[in-house]
């Protein structure tokens, strides 16, 4: 298993979790650390595990075997010390209706130690509810349903901050936002954040380490890469002449598609190849990097995403 | 403790910040207020005790009805609103969890008879003034001492059927199903019952259904199949903590799966 560097101790620990439902093995000896301080993706296509996962995490779903561990502590036998480290929303943020936003707040708060009003207002002002927090829920828009859902998982400063599907029915703006805030919650708040998804897009852009799960069994644990400049890459230069282009560069070259050609290079590299190119008289349109997306790297490692 | 007592607060809130609540109590105070005040004016020899008995028995039967749909709705009603998931990831067991629930349901209970009881006492008394109590109560009994003993083991079934439909709620996570089982088990026990009866065999002595209907054991002389009252609280009991073991049971090993 992947071994993260600095001693600190994983949030999350999976060890050997299994869980079966009749004949049919729902989650496969899933093992995997989630290390402090980071936003941490779970991705996998429909089907593959990923809701059960974290139900299981948070004490909703017995496991078959195996063990969670929050911060040391075992979800199955020191449920109440585990799960006080965790904020959650599973799938949709559902709330008490009939009750206000801040009447739902209350109702969490009590549940938990040392949670006065003065914190829920903290909390209220955080996800921009203020306004309408007095009103019942019935009258939110899913965004705001959303936004409530954030507030009541977070009410207790929680270690571990684990959302389920959270950009499901958000529109881009929503999503945008909520990016942000977590991205924020990790960096400022020391959080860790379990984000599970299965929009490939989403995770590339919100987390820092991805666990990608297939059929209920771990594919890979993947960093994303952030910063571009540091490491080469592929760069696609848009030129007129693609063979003479070729010629010039003479080796470099990855490849030659039609309109452009494809070079390995780090930041520098590419300003010189350009400059060598435009010498020789090429008409340079365009540079860009072709990434592999993340899309390309999911499809690549679970083969294609069958739909098990 | 007094943390447990955080988790009654929020199943109270959860109970008396919906408008139906307040619909279904105020049903219980305009209905009896309604016919005593109509008896006032119609009823040629008006007798406090009769009208105390009748609104009772009409009472009851309502509120029986209403403190089941709350135990239906007490756990199913969670289930369907997916609102159970973000009651159970907080640092509480099940079952502190359920038994912030059913002592919820209990108190609302017996709040209500406790409210309706005066209530049809006081407004008796100040329409009708004391006096004798005729037919209504049977003889042997003080009225005031009967009408408390009829509330009281009314209450004990209103506890054993809202008990039942906690349980179907637990169990089958169907508000539906508990209202409707539990209301067929307090409507239909008396046909149940009779029906039974035709059947000679020891067995159905402690069928549930043969010990609904406990009022009757005030009247004296009038033993059902030879039954005392304490051997139809037994058997009621053993029903009730069978419902409760059914509902802990199976709220504690379910998977939270939808």
């Amino acid at each position: 298993m992947e071994r993260h560097g600095g001693g600190a101790e994983p949030v999350v620990r999976l060890v050997n979790v299994t869980k079966r439902i009749g004949k049919r093995t729902i989650i496969d000896n899933l093992t995997f650390d989630v290390p402090p301080g980071e936003v941490f993706g779970f991705l996998g296509p429909n089907g593959s595990g990923k809701t059960t996962t974290i139900r299981m995490m948070v004490g909703l779903m017995r496991m078959t075997s195996g063990e969670i561990y929050i911060k040391g502590r075992s979800i199955r036998t020191e449920f109440e010390a585990a799960v006080r480290q965790v904020g959650a929303i599973v799938e949709n943020p559902e709330m008490y209706k009939f009750l206000t936003g801040y009447q739902n707040l209350v109702h969490y708060a009590r549940m938990l130690p040392g949670i006065g009003k003065r914190r829920i207002d903290e909390v209220v002002e955080l996800v921009g509810l203020s306004d309408r927090i007095h009103d019942k829920v019935k009258t939110y828009s899913l965004g705001m349903r959303q936004r409530l859902g954030v507030a009541q998982a977070i009410l207790h400063r929680p270690a571990l901050l684990v959302l389920d599907e959270p950009t499901n029915g958000l529109d881009p703006a929503g999503i945008r936002e909520l990016r942000d805030y977590l991205r924020h919650l990790a960096k400022h708040e020391g959080t860790t954040v379990l984000v599970s998804s299965h929009l490939l897009s989403e995770m590339e852009l919100m987390c820092d380490r991805v666990a990608i799960i297939q059929q209920g069994r771990l594919v890979d644990v993947r960093p994303i890469r952030r910063d571009a400049g540091a490491e080469k890459l592929e760069i696609l230069f848009e030129v007129d002449r693609p063979d003479t282009a070729s010629e010039v560069l003479d080796g470099v070259v990855l490849r030659t598609e039609s309109g452009g050609i494809v070079v390995t290079a780090g930041r520098e590299e590419t300003a010189d190849i350009n400059a060598r190119l435009v010498a020789a008289g090429v008409r340079v349109y365009g540079i860009r990097t072709v990434t592999k997306s993340l899309e390309d790297q999911f499809l690549e490692v679970t083969g294609g995403g069958r739909i098990g | 403790m007094a943390d447990f007592l955080n988790l009654v607060r929020n199943e109270n809130m959860k109970i008396y910040y919906r408008v139906r609540t307040w619909v279904m109590s105020a049903i219980l105070l305009v209905l009896p207020l309604a016919m005593s005040i109509i008896g006032r004016f119609v009823d040629d020899s008006p007798n406090m005790w009769s009208y105390v008995m009748l609104e009772s028995g009409l009472m009851t039967m309502l509120l029986s009805i209403f403190a089941v749909v709350m135990a239906a709705d007490s756990v199913a009603g969670e289930f369907s609103n997916g609102t159970i998931k973000l009651l159970l990831i907080r640092p509480w067991s099940r079952n502190k969890i359920l038994l912030s629930k059913y002592l919820a349901l209990l108190c609302y209970i017996v709040l209500n008879l406790a409210v309706f009881f005066a209530l049809t006492l006081l407004l008796n008394f100040v329409l009708f003034g004391g006096g004798d109590s005729g037919s209504s109560i049977p003889s042997g009994w003080s009225p005031f001492g009967y009408v408390t003993a009829w509330y009281g083991l009314n209450l004990i079934e209103m506890a054993v059927v809202a008990t039942m439909a906690f349980m179907i709620s637990s169990v089958f996570r169907s508000g539906g199903l508990a209202i409707g089982l539990s209301i067929f088990a307090l409507l239909g026990s008396g046909i149940i019952s009779s029906l039974l009866s035709l059947i000679d065999k020891p067995w159905i002595d402690y069928v549930l259904f043969m010990h609904f209907g406990l009022e009757r054991y005030l009247n004296a002389g009038e033993l059902f199949r030879g039954h005392s009252l304490g051997f139809s609280l037994g058997v009621l009991a053993g029903y009730y903590v069978l419902f409760l073991a059914l509902s802990w049971y199976v709220f504690n090993r379910r998977d939270v799966a939808a």
